[in-house]
């Protein structure tokens, strides 16, 4: 297996996104949602993109997320995972896949323009830990895009009327979910950060060293952990909750996608 | 009371929160260290926490969030204790020689015991491969050292497998080089042997440096002539001695040699012998007792939060509710 084979599975699996995330808007613009085609759409996206990730793990002896290639690639397969569990299970919830599937669309568009070459795994990332550690802030990112998608739900309602997206919950019921998936996203974070710090202590030989990504990872928790509280404290209506949940998504996206562009830490992340 | 209460409001945990999170990232460390500013935090944390504990019966029936708030609480503290009794530092040990508990540069909190002093282990050599673009695998450094008995104990360390000595980890690090053995033989006086550090390799091209040998020895500044390259950029390769070593050596106001191993540079008050050359290996030394307990702590305050949320999300659907909390 070459490169060339396995970004041919790759872009056929970036088209099968494409395809069914055009068919869902294009369904809910003119009152023809398909949820069944759309979730089987994106399960077989996901099976396809899975197979692009094992030839690539295959082929070069470790996990996809060394380079901003990897990086972006896995982050498109692990956030419409997490998504697609929750279309699976939470059936009422599945038109907000309108409002998730573009945040998807702008990392494969970003993914074409990334340079695919292999990458060299550094001796600091031989370890389980490392595993552990990214598929937990995947998870955690994956939730919060989750709640990210209802809260854009409650957000579009409120620039376009209240009529649109009207398949879904009420914004009450929406903001709970909100809620919820931050609480969630909360619990795996800190799963994160502490499966972070053993293998810095690997690693480096300490477990926190402030570096820049360790210090914006610790400010996307607190600013979780100052959303859960502010919530019981001041009962923000939906749209404020819906766009805390935004601010927290884009915070613990830079954390991902931002940060290490900027940092010269050995704690690189993904450049 | 009346005080205690007003410490206990939700209104200064949303404050201690939102100050972390507005001075965190935003004052230039130059200005406050973030470790201030989150003892800040974590000290006012935790009067909030305890005086909730003292005024409020909310936790009774959320034990999940008690463990994970207590848990945190903990936290705080033991992180408060480690950085009192903490130390990092640095060495550099030639193979063949023994680190004898004195680092070249150490940092340690003001309870730190200076316990390493009685450390003492020994270099038996490392291999280190070496990727196309000199990208560097792992590294394998071999130590011994004696047990409580006085029998030796060998093993094998790496930049993430750290040897371990009365709670002290040794690291290794990309920082190595080659080291010229050098005895420096006064007349009349007894001989002086050691091993002198070059620069990093291959980070620096230039193996040059400078000593003077101890008890008013000569300063000499030695070169190594790499006649080929150890390492080839182009090519999968391994950290290795160069197989003929070629040593240039100037005495300061005195004479300058070129030198293979075994030859000796005559001085008006003695002579320097090039013995051979070895390697050396620069090592990471931290040390915090906390660890563990940190460790532990976290994921005793995650299992209860993870608790909590699985309790109250599994009470009431979310579809079924206009407002949560």
């Amino acid at each position: 297996m070459t490169l060339a084979h396995e970004q041919f599975v790759l872009w056929t699996a970036l088209a099968l996104y494409l395809a069914t995330g055009l068919l869902a808007i294009l369904g809910m613009i003119f009152g023809r949602f398909l949820p069944r085609l759309v979730g089987w759409g994106l399960a077989l996206g996901l099976i396809v993109h899975a197979g692009s990730l094992a030839v690539r793990w295959v082929r070069l002896g470790h996990g996809p997320f060394v380079n901003l290639y990897e990086i972006l690639s896995s982050n498109i397969f692990s956030f419409t995972l997490v998504f697609w569990l929750f279309y699976w299970r939470q059936s009422r919830l599945r038109p907000s896949v309108v409002v998730v599937i573009p945040v998807i669309f702008v990392l494969m568009g970003w993914l074409l323009w990334v340079n695919p070459a292999d990458s060299a795994f550094p001796p600091t990332y031989d370890t389980a830990w490392l595993y552990v550690h990214i598929g937990l802030g995947k998870v955690a990112l994956g939730l919060l895009l989750t709640g990210a998608g209802v809260a854009g739900v409650i957000v579009t309602r409120w620039l376009f009327g209240a009529q649109r997206l009207a398949l879904l919950p009420g914004d009450g019921a929406l903001d709970e979910f909100g809620y919820r998936c931050v609480a969630a996203a909360f619990v795996f974070h800190t799963l994160m950060l502490v499966a972070g710090a053993i293998w810095a202590q690997d690693a480096w030989g300490r477990f926190w060293a402030w570096d820049p990504l360790e210090t914006w990872s610790l400010h996307t928790w607190l600013l979780m952990a100052l959303f859960l509280h502010l919530r019981p404290l001041f009962h923000p209506p939906p749209l404020v909750g819906a766009v805390a949940i935004w601010i927290l998504f884009v915070a613990a996206f830079l954390v991902f996608f931002g940060v290490p562009f900027l940092s010269t830490a050995a704690h690189q992340g993904i450049v | 009371m009346r005080f205690v209460e007003r410490l206990a409001s939700l209104k200064w945990s949303v404050l201690v929160l939102a100050w972390l999170v507005l001075v965190l990232p935003l004052v230039p460390r130059a200005l406050i260290s973030p470790l201030v500013v989150l003892g800040i935090g974590g000290g006012l944390f935790l009067v909030n926490l305890l005086a909730f504990l003292w005024c409020s019966s909310f936790f009774r029936t959320r034990p999940g969030l008690l463990v994970f708030h207590a848990a945190l609480g903990l936290f705080l503290i033991l992180a408060g204790v480690g950085r009192l009794t903490w130390m990092e530092g640095n060495v550099e040990v030639a193979v063949g020689e023994w680190f004898e508990g004195v680092p070249m540069t150490m940092t340690q909190g003001p309870l730190h015991d200076g316990g390493i002093g009685q450390i003492r282990f020994l270099n038996e050599g490392f291999t280190i491969t070496y990727d196309v673009g000199l990208k560097r695998g792992p590294t394998r450094n071999r130590v011994a050292w004696r047990d409580g008995q006085g029998g030796m104990v060998r093993g094998v360390i790496g930049d993430d497998y750290p040897l371990v000595l009365r709670h002290y980890r040794f690291y290794t690090t990309s920082n190595k080089g080659f080291a010229p053995i050098l005895t420096w033989q006064p007349e009349g006086g007894q001989p002086v042997r050691a091993a002198f550090h070059l620069p990093s390799y291959p980070l620096f091209a230039d193996q040059t440096n400078t000593w003077s040998f101890p008890n008013q020895g000569p300063t000499i500044t030695a070169t190594l002539v790499l006649k080929e390259p150890v390492l080839d950029e182009s090519r999968p390769g391994q950290f290795r001695l160069p197989e003929q070593p070629t040593l240039k050596l100037a005495v300061r106001d005195g004479p300058e040699a070129q030198m293979q191993p075994g030859a000796r540079l005559a001085l008006p008050n003695g002579g320097v012998v090039f013995e051979g050359l070895t390697s050396w290996m620069g090592y990471r030394i931290h040390y915090d007792r906390t660890r563990s307990w940190l460790l532990a702590t976290l994921l005793v305050g995650v299992a209860g939060l993870g608790w909590h949320y699985r309790t109250r999300f599994q009470a009431r659907d979310w579809d079924q509710m206009e407002r949560g909390g």
